[in-house]
């Protein structure tokens, strides 16, 4: 008996080896960097989706087909994974929701981008890049075998620029499992948007810890600015502190890394 | 045919037992190698607990002067009524370090010494009331800034954030309980500044239960949790025949809760907060055999006791282990009293009570 709980130990400890638990979250950034930086995934995703996917106005209709892609690709992620649905009826669309529970289930950081404005579309626009990057948490977390504390949930959504329509069957979901938020992290690709830098709408005092502790984990992987705003999303009353980032298409695998990276150090 | 088939079956079976014996044979009498120790932080507090709450002065403060407390952990998280927090006492007081965190008694053993590097931090309060007839003082306690606004202080999330101002000292021994007296029971305008058994580990001998009991139920978990269209009182003053509600137990788990509602004890008490009250029951949200959105949830119970004159509300959290432990007939009879001890606090003015453990309620025969 003794012998078989020894092989268990020691299978156990290897399987944690291998797949990187008690790393150090110096150790799981570089980690993530060289997990993007090795293949082409980004390039192909954007290249890929953008084909699939065409240019459409922003609203609540005609985005099944990002919709689609994505759950197939999260079908084709690593392990298993939890993709549910918001079908807000006939002719108008569907929010998709990927999820990697946490150890504390009753506590999520959300992970949001805009599943309705494409490329050039009528208003808001180029917020392909916000998606595959969102989608690449959840892809990075279950590659990566990061088990997080906290449930981390991908919200890829519709009507960005009309009613944020498409948050509030996310927000009544949420609140049916009496759930709280820690961070609620919103990317985009606008090319007139900012570079390289993160939107921090946490309170002076959590702010000012957060640029002692965190930014020193970016340094040799770009120069990466962490300036504070605003605190809240007020279009849907997600209680939450408000992070926001601009991919930059130019070097979106770093950038998607660098996001990653930050919901890991945050969680 | 069958019966050798059994026969063949047994042997098999006898000779994997017999192999099995082999395997239990010990394969290492070697030692392990001993896990590096962690080094206990080298810090000394600059400030007392009861200094720094009197530096609380009615509205959240974040705090920007370098402040450092320390204090010996008083409670652990183990059994569950205490809940992603913990406290730490030093000579003067008690104060509540909001951790938005599970499993805290891993981490922070009781009477291990916490330093406290309070910049960055904020010192609010949590339960005060204004209230004339019955407010009073919270519990000043530590914790984020609350970015909802909702509460003066927000859990400490980040175990990043955390270590900047969490430092982990000796392990020393568990934290003994101070005996007090009906005299130095705090008062409802007190605070740590005033009252130095407030926020700490304390005992309270001959307690005698005062029949009533108070839960606030809400009929909907995702309404609006101030909304008196959302909650029920039971208590004394909803329905003064049934101080009790018929609850007989420290808590209610889930399970006791679904059972004393589909049993239709409560049906009469009325919606509502205090005395506005919206003209519904509880009955009145009955389904089927179920009763909508009450269900839900564990619930907290106070169960009300007398100190002399004074009354204490020993507080129980409905997710902890012993919630459903029924409270002896002869407590509740009033021919036994109890000896308890546990975290001293104010709740709008009112004195509540928590232990770590079932074990901290002792009854005298």
């Amino acid at each position: 008996m003794k012998r078989i709980t020894t092989i268990i130990i020691a299978a156990a400890a290897l399987a944690a080896l291998l797949t990187g638990c008690g790393k150090s979250e110096a150790e799981r950034v570089a980690d993530i960097y060289a997990f993007f930086g090795q293949d082409t995934t980004i390039a192909d995703s954007y290249e890929k989706i953008n084909r699939v996917c065409p240019d459409r106005p922003a609203g609540l209709s005609g985005s099944n087909d990002i919709i689609d892609y994505f759950t197939m690709m999260a079908s084709r992620c690593k392990g298993k994974s939890d993709i549910n649905f918001f079908d807000m009826g006939p002719g108008k669309g569907r929010d998709i929701l990927l999820e990697i529970p946490g150890k504390e289930n009753d506590r999520v950081t959300l992970v949001a981008a805009a599943a309705d404005t494409w490329r050039d579309s009528l208003t808001t626009k180029n917020d392909d890049l916000g998606c595959i990057a969102a989608f690449e948490v959840f892809n990075a977390f279950k590659s990566l075998n990061i088990k997080p504390r906290n449930t981390v949930r991908i919200l890829l959504y519709q009507d960005v620029a009309g009613t944020h329509a498409g948050l509030h069957p996310y927000l009544e979901y949420s609140r049916s499992k009496d759930e709280e938020h820690l961070m609620q992290l919103f990317l985009t690709s606008d090319p007139e948007g900012p570079r390289k830098t993160f939107t921090v709408g946490e309170p002076t005092s959590i702010y000012r810890t957060f640029t002692k502790v965190i930014p020193p984990f970016f340094e040799g992987y770009g120069n990466y600015t962490f300036d504070r705003g605003e605190q809240r999303f007020e279009a849907w009353e997600l209680k939450a502190p408000l992070y926001t980032y601009n991919i930059d298409r130019n070097d979106a695998a770093n950038d998607i890394a660098a996001v990653v990276s930050l919901v890991m150090l945050m969680d | 045919m069958k019966k050798l088939f059994i026969i063949s079956a047994a042997l098999l079976l006898l000779a994997s037992c017999t192999s099995l014996k082999e395997e239990f044979q010990p394969v290492f009498t070697g030692k392990y190698k001993e896990p590096d120790k962690a080094q206990p932080a080298q810090m000394s507090a600059n400030t007392t607990i009861a200094e720094l709450a009197a530096m609380y002065n009615g509205k959240p403060w974040d705090i920007d002067k370098n402040i450092i407390i320390a204090g010996k952990v008083s409670t652990t998280d183990k059994p569950g009524n205490f809940y992603k927090s913990l406290y730490i006492q030093d000579e003067t007081g008690g104060i509540e370090l909001k951790f938005g965190r599970n499993g805290l008694y891993n981490d922070y053993l009781p009477g291990q010494t916490l330093y406290v590097k309070c910049k960055g931090l904020t010192l609010g309060m949590y339960g005060f009331s204004s209230s004339a007839s019955y407010g009073g003082n919270g519990m000043v306690q530590l914790g984020f800034t609350d970015p909802s606004g909702e509460y003066e202080t927000s859990y400490l999330e980040n175990p990043l954030l955390i270590d900047q101002h969490i430092f982990k000292g000796e392990t020393g021994t568990e934290v003994a309980s101070e005996v007090i007296t009906e005299s130095q029971l705090p008062g409802k305008n007190d605070t740590q500044k005033n009252n130095r058994y407030i926020g700490k580990l304390v005992t309270l001998k001959g307690l005698k239960y005062a029949n009533e009991a108070f839960v606030l139920l809400y009929i909907n978990s995702n309404w609006d949790k101030k909304s008196p269209q959302n909650r029920v009182f039971l208590s004394p003053s909803n329905v003064a025949s049934d101080p009790t509600a018929g609850i007989t137990t420290w808590a209610m788990s889930k399970a006791k809760m679904t059972e004393y509602l589909t049993s239709g004890r409560w049906d009469a008490f009325r919606v509502g907060s205090g005395n506005t009250y919206t003209g519904e029951t509880v009955g009145d949200f009955k389904g089927e055999g179920s009763y909508p959105g009450f269900e839900k949830a564990a619930y907290s119970v106070s169960q009300y006791f007398k100190m002399g004159s004074k009354e204490i509300q020993i507080r129980t959290s409905g997710y902890c282990k012993f919630s459903d432990v029924e409270i002896p007939e002869s407590v509740l009879s009033g021919k036994s009293t109890i000896d308890v001890t546990g975290i001293l606090t104010l709740y709008q003015g009112n004195i509540q009570f928590t232990v770590n453990s079932i074990d901290d309620i002792v009854i005298n025969d």
